[in-house]
């Protein structure tokens, strides 16, 4: 990769950790294309502004106070993105970059990039969450992305992805034949539907379920208190998954996160379809429904096909491996990134790309190599992510400290 | 057997290394053996100025070999397992070389996972910019030793030596006083002093400008005047300058080195120069401070103002003092300061001329003191001043350590 088009970028999380899954999927692409990442730690900022929350004080105060709250977290990340010379930021809709700090970035000549991840008919604030950022890229298409570019963003349609350090091989699943797994809210439709197959082996997570008698026993919690690890184990281990954007179901656009990690994991799903969906999965690669009465005959269908089930989850994988990863996100961010660069007047200069010279001794060579390992970095790992990791961490060693001075004498 | 290992890390300019004398001075007086980290090119000065330490030169530039010797060199320092290092600026040099070493021993500025820190009187006189700095770098270095040697034995009393008079043309920045008015100075102070000889300090390439300044310099002293413009070593400043009567000088490193040896610093601070900050350390130097409304400005920063500062000295009246013809007609916006000792180090008293912030100085030194143990309580005539030292994150967000178990806690 051309060293040019390598930047300094700073991702902003969310605030309140969700979305865990997303933010280091972005993370990791960025910096498999080389980029030197940094992951802004927000876990003890939240504690003090959930005490803020929690003020046994009059609202008004208390709005002055969170204002107060987000506008501190908003200027830590400034500083950081400034102390790291960042040239790009990617944020989230619920990451604290209040206005203050997108202004900043505009500034510092930093662009700023958020990933519209929310539904913006279920996310109101969405006019002013996307002000002043620079690219706005977006899980909708249009009205959505027509109505972002109005307000002199660029808008890059950027639809969920999977992560494919996550993918499980098909064929070394062990699925249990009866377990079926349910991803969504409840509803009576869908309860009529699915209530047949309770007695097959039937697991639950989403809204509304705990009040139906039939599925209390198999309900597990809300979707968001799956961690990384357990959805993992549960697409890879369950016969079926039935994945659920919403109680309309055959209406709405744009394809959730699960759709993509149970892909990767390879694990079998009857999705309700998207229009979204058109174009980008086949029909041998995703089973879809438009009505409770068809997935209770898909169920049907599937519910003893084991072979058919793998079949449909293979496609799906490879689809997914193919073309819907963090990593094509990332670059078609990056892309859309350098297109913005380009086409504006006054392109920043960018600080010299460090890197070793070709004449570099080999025992030197293999001194930053084993520099790279012990740092938990690949050998694809450029110098610059190497000394930014340096720059992290303690060493104490005489080879990374030696390191980090010569860096210094070329900023 | 148990003494104590240390190592300072000096990469600064001369004046940097000389301004290291006290603290070094005072780590060597606990009877430790003292380790002095310069850039190589200034092994000679270093091992000049402090045969006591051992002495190591760091390659610093962006070659290949220079990266591979650093990595030998940092490998033995690591080895040396020092109990105190004194890392004396915060450049990215300075936090870079600074995580060879475990936090626990470090003074002055480090990084520790990836945050800089740095020893907690760096922060209250970072505080102090500009006129109200009131500490000379000497002392704040030295302030981070247990305990400091008493301020009086660091530079020998300044005392005349009998060789004339030095003048420096440059200052740290390469700039000099206009030729006829640093011509003036010459004149007056030779007419008080009755002095006839003078050598000039300069760089290769200043012959053209001592001739300028010779065309404005009495005749029977022009002369005689000797020329020092080209490359010396320090040990041949130091012999030159050794036996001088005075050095007449801007803000420069060879001002540091006078003072150093005990020669008498006659020294005229314009544009960025502070005398409270930049001053000769020890007693029996003087120093003329430009006190217009801009001064001390930022040292890199485009002056607007054609360096007015530097008119000042040319002015008649100005000219009249120097040359010992004292009246009740003092110009304004200069002002005459000789150096003081006090218990937290160098500091100097007006003796011509007005001067703002001597209360304000005088009880940011007893805060200082407090600070740094010197006195228990020192008398503070108005406590708004200790306003610009502390500061509530001070003792408020001085505890990482609860938040950390807050944080586990959840």
């Amino acid at each position: 990769m051309a060293c040019n088009r390598l930047m300094r970028i700073l991702v902003v999380p969310p605030l309140d950790g969700a979305d865990e899954c997303l933010v280091s999927g972005c993370v990791e692409a960025l910096e498999a294309q080389g980029h030197t990442v940094h992951c802004m730690q927000l876990t003890s900022f939240r504690s003090g502004a959930n005490a803020v929350t929690l003020l046994p004080v009059s609202l008004n105060r208390k709005q002055q106070l969170e204002e107060l709250a987000v506008d501190l977290i908003s200027q830590s990340v400034v500083a950081v993105a400034e102390q790291m010379q960042a040239e790009m930021v990617l944020a989230f809709p619920r990451s604290p970059v209040n206005r203050g700090a997108r202004n900043a970035f505009s500034e510092l000549n930093i662009l700023s990039c958020l990933w519209m991840t929310e539904d913006f008919a279920e996310f109101p604030y969405w006019r002013l969450a996307i002000e002043g950022y620079d690219i706005v890229a977006t899980i909708q298409h249009e009205p959505f992305i027509s109505e972002v570019s109005l307000q002199e963003h660029t808008a890059v349609y950027l639809p969920f992805a999977a992560n494919g350090a996550c993918c499980i091989p098909v064929c070394t699943h062990t699925a249990a034949d009866g377990l079926i797994v349910v991803l969504g809210d409840a509803s009576p439709d869908l309860c009529e539907a699915l209530a047949p197959f309770v007695d097959r082996g039937m697991i639950i997570w989403g809204e509304g379920w705990d009040k139906e008698e039939l599925f209390a026993s198999g309900y597990q919690g809300k979707l968001s208190s799956l961690t990384r690890s357990q959805r993992k184990a549960l697409y890879s281990d369950a016969a079926i998954i039935v994945n659920l954007h919403s109680t309309d179901i055959g209406n709405g656009d744009y394809i959730n996160r699960e759709t993509f990690a149970i892909a990767v994991c390879g694990g079998f799903q009857l999705v309700d379809r998207r229009t979204l969906m058109e174009g980008m999965f086949g029909y041998d690669e995703l089973v879809m429904f438009e009505s409770t009465k068809e997935l209770a005959e898909l169920l049907n269908e599937f519910i003893d096909d084991s072979a058919g089930r793998r079949e449909y989850a293979r496609n799906a994988q490879r689809t997914v491996l193919a073309k819907h990863t963090y990593l094509h996100r990332m670059e078609k961010l990056v892309e859309a990134v350098e297109e913005k660069r380009s086409s504006e007047a006054a392109v920043t200069s960018q600080s010299p790309c460090i890197a070793l010279p070709e004449n570099t001794p080999e025992e030197l060579a293999g001194i930053v190599e084993a520099l790279k390992s012990g740092h938990g970095l690949s050998g694809t790992a450029t110098l610059e992510q190497l000394i930014d990791c340096l720059e992290c961490q303690n060493d104490q060693s005489p080879e990374g400290a030696a390191l980090l001075f010569w860096a210094a004498s070329h900023r | 057997m148990n003494m104590k290992k240390y190592c300072v890390i000096q990469l600064g300019a001369l004046r940097d290394l000389l301004q290291t004398k006290r603290l070094i001075a005072s780590l060597l007086a606990e009877g430790a053996h003292v380790h002095l980290c310069v850039a190589a090119s200034r092994l000679p000065q270093a091992a000049t100025l402090y045969p006591e330490t051992t002495i190591h030169g760091l390659q610093i530039g962006t070659q290949m070999d220079a990266l591979t010797a650093n990595m030998s060199l940092f490998e033995e320092l690591k080895q040396e397992m020092y109990d105190g290092v004194y890392n004396l600026h915060d450049t990215p040099a300075n936090f870079a070389l600074s995580t060879l070493f475990s936090p626990e021993v470090m003074y002055g500025y480090w990084r520790e996972n990836g945050t800089q820190r740095c020893s907690e009187s760096f922060i209250h006189i970072s505080r102090q910019q500009g006129r109200q700095s009131f500490l000379n770098r000497m002392d704040l270095w030295a302030h981070l030793a247990a305990k400091p040697v008493p301020s009086h034995t660091v530079n020998p009393i300044a005392m005349r030596k009998g060789g004339g008079i030095g003048i420096v043309l440059r200052d740290k920045q390469g700039c000099s006083l206009p030729a006829d008015i640093l011509a003036g100075c010459i004149n007056s102070v030779c007419t008080a002093t009755r002095e006839k000889d003078v050598v000039f300090f300069g760089n290769e390439g200043d012959e053209a400008l001592v001739q300028e300044v010779l065309k404005h310099v009495k005749e029977g002293i022009a002369e005689k005047a000797v020329t020092n413009c080209f490359a010396t070593s320090l040990v041949e400043d130091m012999e030159s300058i050794s036996a001088l009567n005075m050095l007449i000088t801007p803000n420069s490193d060879l001002m540091h080195v006078a003072a150093h040896l005990g020669v008498p610093v006659n020294a005229f601070f314009y544009s960025s120069a502070w005398v409270f900050k930049d001053g000769p350390y020890g007693l029996g130097h003087r120093v003329w401070q430009v006190d217009t409304s801009c001064a001390p400005c930022e040292s890199d920063a485009n002056c607007t103002d054609e360096l007015r500062c530097m008119q000042i000295f040319g002015g008649e009246q100005f000219q009249r003092f120097l040359g010992g013809k004292i009246d009740q007609n003092y110009p304004p916006d200069v002002t005459g300061y000789v150096s003081m000792l006090d218990g937290v180090g160098v500091t100097y008293m007006p003796v011509f001329g007005a001067e703002e912030h001597a209360a304000e100085r005088l009880d940011l030194r007893g805060i200082a003191a407090e600070f740094f143990g010197i006195t228990s309580l020192s008398s503070v005539t108005d406590p708004v001043h200790a306003a610009s030292f502390y500061k509530e994150q001070d003792w408020v967000l001085s505890m990482p350590i609860r938040c950390e178990e807050a944080e586990n806690g959840l």
